[in-house]
């Protein structure tokens, strides 16, 4: 038993978290208009070309031949600097594609070659039907080939080019969202909820994202509360400010140690592994959002602005809350299990 | 990364699982009193005989030098063999002992720590003063030195089981003139023997007299039950502190996950309180419930965190600090969950009652007592987030 990287994990922690900070740093936002969606260029490739997108699929599918839990470690870093979706999208429709047995695609995909946003259900779950249709959002996928689309009754991966979409409104400025009325003709694969444990491996690697996002709002807080002075003194020496950054602190602590358990409990099959990974996805949409929240209060005035990428984290963890499949449907999974470790 | 056990682990499971199931007490531990103090005891002598006292203190001082894994899976089975509340033997376990391998001198060792693991010495603190309650070493009760003793004169409060208890750990001011850190004496009290104190219990506002006011009065104390040396008491106080956070509290953490499903069942045979289905049924119970087995879950993973981190770094990370001020949350958010649940029958006030309204007015403690919440998020704000200072 043991909760903590290995020494050849705690490598892969450090190239991914090297490689974000360097190429892909948070900062990069102040740099895109602010109206103007983030496109996913050369990246792709570079990043294919590290490994991460097939990093625990199986050889035989041009994968690394890893586990959940490595895919765990890459996304929770990747969240800490709010990289592309398309880093989780890929890794996620590169297992629908493979699983499918479309292994030509899933090849291109962890290539860099395809590149792969997110779909989520208006209402309903397309996933359910043999035929998948109805209203979807795409979302993060400007620039992209295909997006994937995760719930409860499994998997698809939608072919971009054959779907008619329309441009809405985002959230999040600088991820891309549109509207389309998903047709059986632009599915290119399709997995049922069976096979692969599909939705709660997605729910880690969302959950992973939150749980960056949350422990980067609280170093944020950590740092700034150092810094500034008011009534010449460090905030942070006022309880009203360091009792509310303790607090977000606890929150990653619950998620991510809860999520460890989570992806483990996946890894080995075991029978409460959906309660397990449930509750870590509540836990992780709490942490992110309110974490999130709090950061723009420490912060005060600035962190209201566009100049300042407090709200960035913010918005970014709505969006995440949404594509886990929000956490009512999660705490609905937590209270419709047996009896979690029963044997 | 790995949430199985190995084949030692698993087959020492087996052994605890096995003697427990044969020696746990049949009957349930008495409330709080001279019956409660007789069965804690006798519980305490039962697991030393059976060569299980101890899971925590090395093999030196006649503990079993169990690993951080092993503590917990002792724990875990302790609470599924439903086992009694360790009670009026904690202090002395958990942290008296320790506190004593660290700093007391062989004598003082070889006088109490066999004894505290046979069951035949109950300890008792005396930490807090009615002026000196979060700010600790504000303490103002005055020790004199008079010959070969220290006279002891002033009042303690919050002392848990004062008036059941053999010895004591009594902190008191030997230098008025020094900084207030530097004046204070460590001393060990023989209840029994000496004159001079006056407990008074108090009454819990759930019932049952748990605390006591100390008065000292000329009380007279040998030199020789000095820890340490004169003036030398905070750094004694402070020493066991990081033993604390390892896995003492597991089986409190697992009860309360079993408190958890017991309010689920509950919950699925019974209306919500002024509405009209099974309050499993009610969106809001539903959730409330959900989260609550959320997050007593994440308590223990939380707690598999903190041993992966002893295991690995011999002491535990972040998470081992948060765990009080979590744990005290959270069980008062499941305990008022309960107080909602249950409708009109929890107006009935009895330990041996419904099982919610006692544990409810008891869980306001969990926030207050061994540091308050707001100090434990001023010792994570400091140590673990390095945050300036509030004072």
């Amino acid at each position: 038993m043991d909760l903590l990287p290995s020494a050849e994990q705690n490598q892969t922690i450090a190239a991914v978290a090297g490689y974000m900070a360097d190429k892909l740093p948070v900062s990069r936002y102040q740099k895109l208009s602010y109206d103007a969606p983030e496109l996913p260029g050369a990246a792709p490739r570079e990043v294919a070309s590290l490994g991460w997108l097939g990093f625990a699929l199986d050889e035989s599918q041009g994968g690394a031949g890893g586990t959940i839990a490595d895919e765990l470690l890459i996304a929770r870093e990747v969240g800490r600097h709010l990289g592309p979706l398309w880093v989780t999208g890929g890794m996620l429709g590169a297992r629908v594609a493979a699983l499918a047995g479309d292994t030509a695609l899933a090849r291109r995909i962890i290539a860099g070659d395809a590149v792969v946003g997110f779909a989520t259900a208006a209402q309903g779950s397309p996933a359910s039907s043999d035929s998948p249709s109805g209203t979807i959002h795409l979302v993060g996928t400007e620039g992209a080939g295909y997006a994937v689309l995760v719930d409860e009754p499994g998997g698809v991966l939608i072919d971009l080019s054959k779907l008619q979409s329309q441009p809405r409104p985002s959230l999040e400025r600088q991820l891309s969202l549109a509207r389309a009325q998903l047709a059986p003709a632009a599915v290119a694969a399709r997995l049922p909820a069976a096979t692969g444990a599909l939705f709660p491996r997605a729910a880690v690697l969302l959950a992973a994202l939150q749980c960056g996002n949350a422990e980067a709002t609280r170093d944020m807080s950590v740092e700034y509360a150092k810094l500034r002075e008011q009534f010449g003194r460090p905030i942070g020496s006022f309880q009203a400010i360091s009792h509310m950054v303790v607090d977000m602190a606890l929150r990653c602590e619950q998620a991510w140690t809860q999520l460890c358990v989570g992806a483990l409990s996946l890894m080995d099959a075991q029978r409460d592994a959906r309660f397990h990974v449930s509750s870590a996805a509540v836990l992780a949409n709490r942490a992110a959002i309110d974490n999130a929240r709090a950061n723009i209060q420490v912060h005060g005035g600035i962190a209201m602005t566009q100049a300042h990428n407090a709200n960035y984290f913010l918005k970014r963890s709505h969006v995440v809350e949404t594509l886990i499949g929000g956490s009512y449907l999660h705490l609905e999974a937590v209270i419709g299990s047996p009896v979690p470790g029963a044997q | 990364m790995d949430l199985s056990y190995t084949a030692e682990d698993r087959r020492f499971r087996g052994e605890v699982a096995t003697w427990l199931h044969t020696n746990v007490p049949k009957e349930k531990r008495p409330p709080d009193g001279a019956e409660g103090c007789a069965f804690d005891r006798a519980w305490q002598r039962s697991q030393f005989d059976g060569g299980w006292a101890g899971i925590s203190w090395p093999k030196e001082y006649g503990g079993l030098g169990l690993s951080a894994v092993r503590q917990f899976i002792w724990h875990e089975e302790y609470a599924r063999a439903r086992a009694p509340h360790i009670g009026m033997v904690f202090l002395a376990i958990n942290q008296v002992g320790p506190k004593l391998m660290l700093e007391a001198n062989a004598a003082q060792k070889d006088a109490h720590l066999p004894a505290i693991l046979r069951g035949e010495e109950i300890w008792c603190q005396g930490y807090s003063e009615p002026g000196a309650g979060s700010d600790l070493a504000g303490i103002k009760t005055r020790g004199v030195v008079d010959g070969d003793h220290l006279v002891v004169n002033g009042q303690k409060v919050w002392t848990s089981y004062a008036q059941h208890s053999d010895f004591q750990e009594l902190l008191v001011r030997t230098d008025p003139a020094a900084p207030k850190h530097k004046g204070i004496t460590f001393i060990i009290v023989d209840l029994k023997k000496t004159r001079g104190i006056d407990i008074r219990p108090l009454e819990l506002m759930s019932g049952g007299k748990h605390f006591a006011e100390v008065f000292y009065d000329d009380a007279r104390i040998p030199l020789a039950n000095i820890v340490g040396t004169l003036n030398d008491g905070w750094k004694v106080t402070m020493a066991s502190l990081a033993f604390e956070r390892g896995t003492a509290f597991t089986a409190d953490q697992i009860d309360l996950a079993a408190r958890v499903e017991a309010l689920i069942t509950y919950a699925t045979e019974h209306p919500a309180p002024g509405g009209r289905r099974n309050a499993i049924e009610d969106d809001e119970f539903r959730r409330r419930l959900a989260l609550a087995r959320a997050e007593v879950a994440a308590m223990r993973a939380m707690t598999l965190a903190t041993v992966s981190r002893i295991e690995r770094e011999g002491k535990p990370g972040p998470e081992g600090s948060m765990m009080r001020l979590f744990y005290g949350a959270l069980s008062q958010r499941i305990c008022q969950l309960g107080m909602d649940l249950l409708g009109p029958e929890r107006l009935e006030l009895s330990p041996m009652a419904q099982g919610w309204t006692h544990p409810y007015l008891r869980t306001f403690c969990h926030t207050i007592s061994g540091g308050s919440a707001q100090i434990q998020r001023e010792i994570i704000a400091g140590r673990v987030l390095g945050l300036p200072r509030s004072r």
